[in-house]
């Protein structure tokens, strides 16, 4: 009978505390309610922030566009990747991938703007406002560049929806989304809202909250964290390619005369190049970059694709060399052709780009540059030629484009003309991610003479549905408001 | 309920008419050999009034006035039995022996079969051992009605999937819960670096006294929340008492690749023939050697590599094993030492394992009993660096890769006879290199250990607590040497150590009575409570030492990386089953549990789950008497119940932020989504069942089911502009019904010669009722669209090919032929699902020899045979090297029925995963033949053996299909790609019993 009233004593106490057996919270990760609830924790994500921008110019930016421009090829050796790309093969199922790490990206600074507002996190007394502010500069410039480069992939170029005075899907932009809401089912916004409602307002409020000494703190790459001129430079990319040229020119400028950025030339250019783990905070070309490093986990595949193994069982996949109409480009003594190119003995007749030649840990830790000193300069001088932006000190669009030129050791241009800008541009940043975006906002079309590929692609007419790419067909059908982009399988 | 009266009246009816006669002679006989039984009792159910038989085994008793007409027969050693009274009655009693046959394992409870009301299949323990399988889950295949065991790969010591009665569900798990001797225990794969470690390969077969498993609602809902997809009842045996016994066993086996359709690559010259044409229709001069393409016809005289030869070979498998068993008095053992080795048909792929058991019960005294089952063991899981499933099936050094996809004009070695590292195309990792230099394994140490007492203060009541520990701790290392990794990491080495405890207690309470004789009331009252506890610790090191492959202090951060991982759960449960039958005809039994599991959120987080079933034994009915020597049993059942799941992640209901590291600082992301109304899906079923024997020759079960799972735990899309690809969310609803038969023959049983056979056969339909709102199909190639059935292919429509100029034609969405692959439009074709599975099985014996026939089959279920997508891929991957099939290719203008023309590194998309592929994976496989021999006990006696077996089996010996590649099975969902392919095995082996 004892057992009895001892087993029922059990029981009765198992009972009791079943709730507390029953709480298991994750001992790994930190939930959602307390993650956002102090300002450390807003600071925390703001890093967190930085993190998302990787899946994109950690590969697609750098290394899809450049193989869809012209500017790569597939290399004799190859393990099969970038085969589909060349020949501009998307479709809704097999696209991009860029949609989905930018919303998310969008999302986790909309949750961090959100805390921000609300102010209801908790501080320390040494916190102060001004420290929020520069906070949430740096999540709405994200934002903001998120924005941007899914405006620039998923819809036609603004000037020329503009020029054409298109409407309806063909002037179709992406949903503006700022606020976390699973249930919302948005519609795409037009391209024009996306700039002037979205991209626009939030670098400016970027560049007046933020506080022209503020650096984030104990950071291993300070050129890779948002400062004043980082906003004022993505401000003048922004603005030309919203034709605001005389707001680009301006906002080149700035940057120009921050001081802090220097236009090089020789070794000192190359030397920028070699697979260094920090860029020097003053004096360089790098305005702003990605910062990728095995310690830090991440990784990227541009290295490891633009490099073919020298020997065998050597680095690199060689999936991807500089095509002969991108290397024909360039002078004999253009030290981005001589410095940041090679042969390899093993493959005669092909070049490879040098400029994610690895750092510590090998080839696939690569800083990723996204904005250099060269694009103020050549972003000023198409806003002089196309826009007729004034500049001081600057008599005419041939001069910055020289400055660059020249400073490459190239022959100086004796006109400035569109197409000009846009090949030095295509010499200058090849294989950072802007020939395809140059040539949709500059209107061109694409002739490849080295294409061994389906032919039926060899050359992309502009304009064409083909520089939109698709809307993943996740969110078409999974979004009944969501259109997908013309030419493409509409599930 | 008028129904109910009218069956009453009948009754009554029926026992009237009886009243009639008064006195009653029948026979008394052994079942076994149908001598009369002499002296055997005879009592008039519920009276004082009985008699025994004589030598004859013949007997008359007087029923009085107003008694019942049924009989209890009994006789010492044999069963009790229970009959109808009628004149020339012959009742025919089983030896208590037989006895435990009639009895089922059901969930904290044994009950007899006359008394089940759910739907239960049970194969005994013997039955099993025969089959020369290393794990028991490969054993269940083809052997009961509604359980389909699916492998994805024949990796020694691979997990297979078990679908009981269809999948039930789209996002949480579908595999059944695993109970070892009235304690759920952890299943499915628990590798950490390994392919695969099955977590129940460590059960040695030869131990199972019995597997039931639970199917239906009734049956599974004492399991309540973790019963949705089947329960899988494991029972060890245990000795008895006055009889020990030793048995030594010993088998050995080699076994090969199945490759019953001949499955080839292509040869040199055919390589070089589609190489080169391939490359002709891209353009590329192959003639001149100057060009980069040059590819002349005179490669084949430098001779070529198999490489699929150069990287299999035979493989083998030893099983060692003693047994002994018995008891004295009050206490009784069973003990097992075992020892299994297979070695793949891929060096340095194996299997080992190891383990003890010992099984003791003592009854301390009339009312005490306790017992233990502990079991302790040893696994290890060899493997290739980087193979085959759960990783990248497509990296260099996965043999089977590798084997098929390199150039035959490759040579595996230099002339010099070192390994040739100049293999560009699988970047330069030579796999036979890779696969002999280096080192992965896994090796799990296990314990499984079980304490129950029983106290039985008076014959009615029982308490049973049963309180069990497992404990699992898993090394595993993997050494790539540096021509392994595919970057310059340098050699890399990569251990990990993972632990996990399950605690589990579970008490109940029994009351069983017999009022009258004929009022039989059975209620148990339960609690169970289960904590789980894994954590995970893992270091990876770059450019270590060749020669001294270890993590050495010191050595640079960015050259080490430490991972680590906790997770836990926990469930509380409390139940109560209640029964009652009356006069063994009529069973009514109703069930409630009560669930709390720590993967729900504090308000969502208890589920209540229950069951109600009836049967009747319309073969005990009076008005059955005078057909019973034809139908000897015939029994109705029905049950209705619902049942959990909660298998999903452990955490699935809180929105996480996980920490990461960015610029050398860390930082926090968004990693979930919270669901804080996270609760459990719950599965509905209705069964009716009906059991019969015929004859005393042919028993069977025939078994209709309808289950609809509702709240389906389902990672539910989102569009990714809400920044997550999907939410843990309660959405939709499947139904799955069908019907199993399952049917055995006693077709001879004479004492020299026996016959018997057994079939079954289930046909499971699936339909997806409703998804998220709005939500018209989930998936893209592979569907659960609403309205059609579970899984559903809708692949691009591809039509054939352009007599004209060879390329890929498909229909676009109007209709129209098209060759351009991006405007192909995507139709139904088909689903994975079979339309039926079965399995047949025969045992023929003749004094000592005996044969025994297992086949299975499974047919009318699609599948895309990614593996022959992979070569026949029209020269998308280069070099690559195709199958045989591959090269009926276009060739010149006119050509019809033909594959897609070949260009080197084709960009047209001609091979994207489409109609084309789609195959018909039924198949009927020829599981196990065995040809055993008992030598005659006078030859064995002499040598104090008292019995030995020597037999040869095959298994796998063959498979009837028609699928282009190995082997049929590609799992559940036809997903698999180069994974170790089937075996099939031959094996000797013997016996002995001391």
């Amino acid at each position: 009978m004892k057992k009895i009233f001892l087993s029922i004593a059990v029981l009765g106490l198992a009972l009791s505390s079943c709730d507390d057996f029953l709480t298991k919270d994750p001992l790994m990760n930190q939930t959602s309610d307390i993650a956002l609830s102090t300002f450390e924790g807003i600071d925390d994500a703001t890093e967190g922030n930085y993190l998302s921008v990787i899946s994109w110019y950690g590969a697609s930016f750098p290394l899809t566009f450049d193989v869809m421009c012209g500017n790569g090829m597939v290399g004799p050796v190859n393990t099969g990747r970038m085969r589909q790309e060349p020949a501009w093969n998307f479709t809704p199922t097999s696209e991009l991938g860029l949609w989905a790490s930018a919303y998310s990206a969008i999302l986790n600074c909309n949750k961090v703007l959100a805390a921000i507002n609300q102010n209801e996190f908790t501080r320390t007394s040494d916190v102060t406002e001004a420290d929020i502010n520069n906070v949430k500069a740096e999540n709405l410039f994200l934002r903001a560049l998120a924005y941007f480069d899914l405006v620039r992939v998923y819809a036609q170029p603004y000037g020329y929806i503009k020029e054409k005075g298109l409407t309806g899907v063909e002037a179709m932009g992406v949903p503006i989304i700022t606020v976390e809401d699973i249930t919302a089912r948005p519609a795409r916004n037009t391209v024009a809202e996306v700039y002037e409602n979205l991209i626009i307002p939030d670098l400016e409020e970027a560049e007046r909250l933020m506080d022209p000494s503020y650096e984030r703190a104990d950071v291993a790459d300070r050129v890779a964290t948002i400062s004043t001129p980082v906003i004022q430079a993505m401000m003048a990319r922004v603005y030309l390619e919203h034709e605001d040229f005389q707001l680009a020119a301006d906002y080149a400028t700035k940057v120009i005369k921050n001081g802090r950025f220097r236009l090089l030339s020789g070794n000192n250019f190359l030397s920028m190049w070699k697979g260094r783990d920090i860029a020097p905070w003053t004096g360089d070309e790098f305005i702003f970059e990605v910062y990728v490093a095995q310690s830090d986990g991440s990784s990227t595949a541009l290295g490891t694709y633009l490099t073919a193994p020298e020997e065998i069982g050597g680095a690199g996949y060689g999936d991807v060399r500089m095509s002969n109409d991108l290397i024909n480009l360039f002078d004999e003594t253009d030290i981005r052709y001589t410095g940041l190119t090679k042969t390899n003995p093993r493959y005669p007749g092909y070049r490879w780009c040098t400029k994610y030649p690895g750092k510590t840990g090998g080839l696939q830790y690569n800083n990723v540059p996204v904005i250099r000193i060269s694009e103020m300069y050549l972003i000023r001088s198409e806003a002089m030629l196309r826009g007729n932006a004034v500049v001081s000190g600057v008599s005419s669009p041939l001069d910055d484009l020289n400055r660059v030129a020249t400073s490459r050791g190239a022959s100086a241009y004796s006109t400035a003309t569109v197409s000009n800008i846009f090949e030095e541009r295509r010499k200058e940043f090849f294989f950072e991610g802007y020939v395809f975006f140059d040539m949709k906002r500059l209107q061109i079309s694409l002739y490849r003479e080295d294409y061994d590929l389906d032919e039926t692609v060899r050359d992309v007419e502009f304009p064409s549905y083909r520089w939109a790419l698709p809307i993943p067909e996740n969110d078409v059908l999974n979004n009944s408001n969501m259109d997908q982009n013309p030419g493409y399988q509409q599930s | 309920m008028r129904k109910l009266t009218l069956l009453l009246c009948a009754l009554i009816a029926g026992i009237s008419v009886a009243m009639a006669q008064t006195s009653i002679s029948g026979t008394v006989l052994s079942a076994e050999n149908d001598e009369p039984i002499i002296g055997a009792s005879i009592l008039v159910k519920g009276t004082n009034a009985s008699t025994i038989t004589d030598t004859d085994g013949k007997f008359t008793v007087k029923i009085p006035d107003g008694a019942g007409r049924t009989l209890v027969i009994s006789y010492i050693g044999m069963e009790r039995q229970e009959a109808f009274a009628r004149n020339g009655m012959v009742v025919k009693l089983n030896s208590a022996d037989q006895a435990l046959d009639d009895v089922v394992v059901v969930g904290y409870q044994t009950i007899r079969k006359e008394a089940k009301t759910g739907a239960i299949a049970t194969v005994e323990g013997d039955d099993l051992a025969a089959i020369p399988e290393t794990s028991v889950d490969r054993m269940l295949s083809g052997k009961m009605a509604g359980v389909s065991v699916s492998s994805t790969n024949g990796q020694p010591g691979a997990t297979t999937e078990i679908r009981i009665r269809g999948t039930s569900s789209i996002g949480a798990g579908n595999e059944p819960l695993y109970v070892v001797d009235g304690i759920p225990v952890e299943s499915g794969d628990v590798s950490a670096l390994s392919n695969s470690m099955n977590a129940i390969a460590l059960i040695n077969p030869s131990d199972i006294a019995s597997i039931t498993v639970l199917k239906d609602a009734a049956a599974a809902s004492i399991y309540g929340s973790r019963a949705a997809n089947g329960v899988i009842l494991i029972t060890t045996k245990s000795g008895e008492a006055g009889k020990s016994k030793i048995t030594a066993r010993a088998r050995y086996g080699i076994s090969t690749l199945a490759n019953d359709n001949n499955f080839e690559m292509a040869n040199l010259e055919e390589y070089i023939q589609y190489q080169r044409d391939a490359r002709i229709n891209a353009g590329y001069d192959v003639d001149t050697p100057t060009s980069e393409y040059y590819f002349p016809k005179s490669l084949a005289a430098k001779g070529g590599t198999n490489w699929l030869k150069e990287l299999t070979r035979t493989g083998n498998l030893q099983e060692y094993e003693l047994i002994a068993s018995g008891g004295s008095g009050k206490t009784t053992y069973y003990t097992s030492l075992s020892y299994n080795k297979t070695e793949g048909i891929v060096p340095n792929v194996g299997f080992e394992k190891m383990q003890v058991r010992a099984n003791l019960d003592t009854e301390l005294n009339k009312w005490l009993k306790i017992g233990t089952r502990l079991q302790g063991g040893y696994m290890k899981s060899s493997d290739v660096e980087n193979s085959l499933l759960g990783g990248d099936g497509l990296a260099p050094s996965n043999p089977f890769y590798s084997g098929m996809a390199l150039a035959p004009t490759m040579p595996a070695f230099n002339e010099d006879g070192s390994y040739n590292f100049d293999l560009p195309f699988v970047f330069n990792v030579n796999p036979l290199a890779a696969m002999r230099e280096s080192d992965k394994y896994d090796k799990q140490y296990k314990f499984n250990g079980t304490a129950y007492l029983e106290w039985k203060p008076i014959k009615q009541l029982v308490f049973r607590t049963n309180n069990a520990i497992e404990f699992a701790y898993i090394n595993s290392r993997q050494f790539s040497p540096a021509y392994v990794n595919q970057v310059d990491y340098g050699a890399s080495l990569n251990t990990a150590d993972v632990q996990y405890r399950l605690l589990t207690t579970s008490n109940t309470i029994t009351y069983d009575d017999l009022f009258n004789d004929v009022h039989s009331v059975n209620v148990l009252l339960g609690q169970e409570a289960n904590a789980y506890d894994y954590s995970f610790n893992q270091a990876i090191s770059y450019h270590v030492n060749e020669s001294r492959p270890y993590h050495g202090a010191g050595v640079a951060a960015e050259d080490q990386q430490a991972n680590d991982g906790v997770t836990q759960t926990a469930m509380v449960s409390f139940f109560g089953v209640a029964e009652y039958s009356y006069d063994g005809r009529y069973y009514v039994k109703g069930s409630i549990r009560t669930d709390g599991s720590s993967k729900f959120g504090p308000d969502r987080r208890w589920g209540t789950f229950w069951a109600a079933s009836a049967s009747w034994n319309m073969h005990n009915e009076a008005f059955m008497q005078d057909i019973k020597d034809v139908l000897n049993v015939l029994k109705l059942r029905y049950s209705y119940g619902v049942n959990g799941n909660d298998n999903i992640a452990s955490y699935a209901h809180y929105g996480l932020y996980a920490d990461v590291v960015y610029n050398g600082v860390s930082g926090q992301v968004p990693a979930q989504l919270e669901n804080r109304e996270l609760t459990w899906e719950t599965n509905k079923t209705h069964n009716i069942g009906v059991d019969f024997r015929l004859f005393d020759r042919l028993s069977g079960s025939i078994d209709w089911y309808t289950r609809r799972t509702e709240d389906m735990l389902i990672a539910a899309p989102l569009p990714y502009t809400t920044g997550f690809s999907s939410q843990a969310q309660n959405v939709g609803k499947i139904r799955n019904s069908g019907i199993e038969i399952q049917l055995d023959a006693d077709i001879f049983n004479t004492n020299d010669f026996r016959w018997n056979a057994g079939v079954n056969f289930a046909a499971n339909r699936s339909k997806v009722l409703e998804l998220s709102e709005g939500q018209d199909f989930i998936g893209t190639s592979l569907r659960y669209v609403v309205g059609d059935q579970l899984y559903t292919y809708w692949l691009y429509d591809y039509v054939g090919v352009n007599p004209q100029n060879g390329n890929a034609l498909w229909r676009n969405e109007d209709g129209l032929l098209t060759e351009n692959a991006q405007e192909a439009r995507r139709i139904r074709a088909g689903s994975p699902e079979p339309l039926w599975t079965g399995g047949f099985n025969t045992d023929l014996s003749w004094k000592g020899i005996s044969l025994s026939i297992q086949l299975e089959a499974r047919y009318g279920n699609k599948v895309v045979n990614s593996d022959r997508q992979l070569f026949e891929s029209d020269g998308v991957y280069g070099d690559q090297n195709i199958w045989k099939g591959a090269l009926n290719y276009w060739k010149e203008p006119g050509d019809t029925n033909v594959l897609p023309k070949p260009v080197y590194n084709n960009s047209s998309n001609s091979s994207q995963t489409s109609t084309r592929y789609l195959e018909d994976g039924s198949y009927l496989r020829i599981k196990d033949i065995t040809l055993a021999y008992n030598l005659p006990s006078k030859w064995t006696q002499k040598a104090l053996m008292s019995g030995v077996r020597i037999y040869a089996s095959a298994l796998n010996l063959y498979t009837f299909h028609n699928m282009n590649y190995f082997d049929p099975e590609h799992g559940t969902t036809g997903n698999t790609i180069i994974s170790y392919p089937m075996t099939r095995s031959m094996i000797v082996g013997v016996d002995i019993t001391f």
